[in-house]
């Protein structure tokens, strides 16, 4: 194999992926980083924890990058130019293979008047979580636009600053592209016991003090949080003549439209097993996935991306929610288990007797089992019925397709 | 890697590698003391799966392609790097139920009581012997060779 020299856009988690398979196989490859993050090997999650320590909030160690033997550039990369990453600062770093792992970008509405304004705030990476804190001290109030995964982190967020929290969501219900109305209305009536919270409304107007919302009423209110939503980064790449549309464009290699250029994680589109087409799935494990199989492909090991599908865990205010694969859309059939009293919820979408979709609320135990049954396209028309019971598990899971991973040898 | 198995024609659902788990990761490691003074406070490490005449324990697979690995926001599972178990630091866990949503066995639990931190097999990390398959009467529970281990080595 040629020397390569090996260039990566991120220091997050789809670049610290790549790098950790890169070196488990090659110690000697030349890898570059550049990164405009000033703080290195965070894990973007934890942003909103306030009560972690250190060593829980680095997703690995400070060491790591000295540790694997890459070359760091602190820096914003602009574009591509043949064969070289341009700088803001100037320079240019040349490759072989490049890795974008350029993540994700938060969207902000254009038609909200105010919206630029110095008392409203993203929160997307560490830079936005230190300026709401700092902001936030002896402020009493603040509200969020968007209920979703970070909406509900951000209030979780501010409440814990000690700061009153008034969401304002656009649909009828939080999580409104993963949750259906029964358990929307079930989680809309959690975060009500903990903040305030608009559904069906929109912002029109943020001043100083005070936000206007769409039926009409002035909320008193400190700072905003824009938390709509992240789109894929793809400015580099489309300076730079690489297919990009609603994310990097990558084949099964992670492979963009150009032969030496890879891209992995929030900023790329790939294939979605359930949609059965490309696009990008702005999720920790696939960006983690995506970066491994680029790592392998670019010092040419043959890897190929299986394709991945939406998941996710979280907590709202104590409730523990996973959403799995088409959840809030409808199949042919469905096994719903709704008790009221102990704020559970468990609901599976069935179509052509494939688990399409899945949310558990309450109770979130063994709800892998569900994702590899996703995953596999398993068939459970044997034992669909068995996916409410009490003592569901592995068990029901047909011989033929449980995993090779249980199966002893003979001894 | 050796790893543990299950067969599931000898499993009599006696619960015994239940029993033994729980005290082998107790802090007296000592039956009588640890249902005594810890028992509500101590998760076993494996499920014990029952479905009419059938039963098996499962654990822990330490999957080479780890999805819980994959799905980890903290880091705090990991890849052993002397054993090559899927190992769990429950310093750096927040418990977000990340590697409970991926893992398709479905063995990693929630250990509600001890802060939010996900419990799993450590293959018995403090002991030399693994508790289950040594408490296993009837040999259902198996320690083996991984058989991608073993075709490698055939090759
Ligand atoms: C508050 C919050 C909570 C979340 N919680 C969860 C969760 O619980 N579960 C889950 O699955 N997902 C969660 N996510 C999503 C998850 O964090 C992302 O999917 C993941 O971080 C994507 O990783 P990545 O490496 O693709 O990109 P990112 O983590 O977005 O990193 C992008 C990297 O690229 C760098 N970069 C970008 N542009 C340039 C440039 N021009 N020049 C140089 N460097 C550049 C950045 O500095 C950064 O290092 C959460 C996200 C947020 C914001």
């Amino acid at each position: 194999m040629k020397d390569e020299k090996i260039v990566i856009i991120g220091s997050s988690v789809a670049a610290i992926s790549a790098i950790e398979t890169i070196r488990s196989k090659d110690k000697k490859v030349k890898i570059t980083v550049i990164t405009k993050d000033k703080e290195i090997s965070y894990s973007k999650p934890l942003i909103s924890y306030l009560n972690i320590s250190k060593e829980q909030f680095y997703y690995r160690d400070k060491s790591f990058f000295s540790r694997n033997d890459v070359k760091m550039f602190i820096s914003e990369a602009i574009r591509i130019k043949n064969n070289s990453v341009i700088l803001k600062d100037g320079k240019d770093i040349e490759f072989s293979k490049l890795l974008l792992a350029v993540g994700g970008k938060p969207i902000v509405p254009n038609n909200i008047k105010g919206i630029c304004g110095g008392n409203v705030f993203t929160l997307t990476n560490f830079d936005d979580a230190s300026k709401i804190k700092k902001y936030a001290k002896n402020k009493k109030s603040c509200l969020i636009i968007g209920c979703g995964m970070i909406g509900i982190k951000a209030a979780a967020f501010l409440k814990e600053l000690g700061l009153k929290v008034t969401i304002v969501e656009l649909m009828n219900r939080p999580f409104g592209s993963v949750l259906d109305e029964v358990s929307g209305k079930m989680v809309a009536d959690e975060i009500r016991k903990n903040t305030k919270l608009y559904l069906n409304t929109s912002v029109t107007e943020i001043r100083e003090k005070e936000c206007v919302i769409s039926n009409g009423e002035r909320v008193f209110v400190d700072l905003v949080i824009c938390a709509i939503g992240v789109t894929p980064n793809q400015d580099i790449a489309k300076k730079s003549g690489i297919k990009a549309d609603k994310g990097i464009i990558v084949d099964s290699q992670m492979m963009t439209s150009k032969k030496n250029i890879f891209a992995a994680g929030d900023c790329a589109s790939a294939f979605d097993i359930l949609k059965g087409e490309n696009r990008a799935i702005p999720i920790w494990p696939i960006a983690y996935k995506q970066g491994s199989i680029a790592g392998d492909n670019m010092i040419g090991i043959n890897t190929k991306y299986e394709g991945g599908f939406v998941m996710n865990s979280v907590d709202v205010f104590g409730l523990p929610i996973i959403t799995l694969g088409l959840s809030s859309e409808i199949g042919d059939e469905e096994f719903v288990n709704y008790d009221e009293k102990n704020r559970k919820y468990k609901k599976y979408i069935v179509r052509n007797d494939r688990i399409i979709g899945a949310i558990l609320i309450g109770d979130i135990d063994r709800a892998g089992i569900i994702t590899g049954l996703i995953k596999d396209k398993v068939d459970v028309s044997n034992f669909k019925n068995g996916l409410l019971k009490e003592n569901f598990g592995y068990i029901y899971v047909p011989k033929k397709y449980r995993s090779k991973e249980v199966i002893p040898v003979e001894i | 890697m050796k790893k543990i198995y299950f067969r599931e024609e000898y499993c009599m659902a006696c619960r015994l590698c239940e029993i033994a788990c729980l005290v082998a990761h107790s802090k007296s490691k000592k039956i009588i003391k640890a249902y005594k003074e810890e028992f509500p406070n101590l998760t076993p490490r494996l499920v014990i799966e029952q479905n009419g005449p059938l039963s098996f324990a499962i654990q822990c697979r330490h999957c080479e392609d780890a999805p819980c690995i994959a799905a980890c926001v903290t880091g705090a599972m990991h890849r052993d790097r002397k054993t090559n178990a899927v190992s769990h630091n429950a310093e750096k866990c927040v418990g977000c139920w990340m590697c409970i949503m991926s893992c398709p066995f479905g063995v990693i639990l929630r250990d509600i009581k001890e802060k939010k931190v996900a419990t799993k097999c450590d293959l018995c990390s403090d002991e030399k012997i693994l508790a289950c398959v040594n408490a296993c009467p009837n040999e259902a529970l198996i320690c083996a060779e991984s058989i991608k281990n073993k075709d490698k080595k055939k090759e």
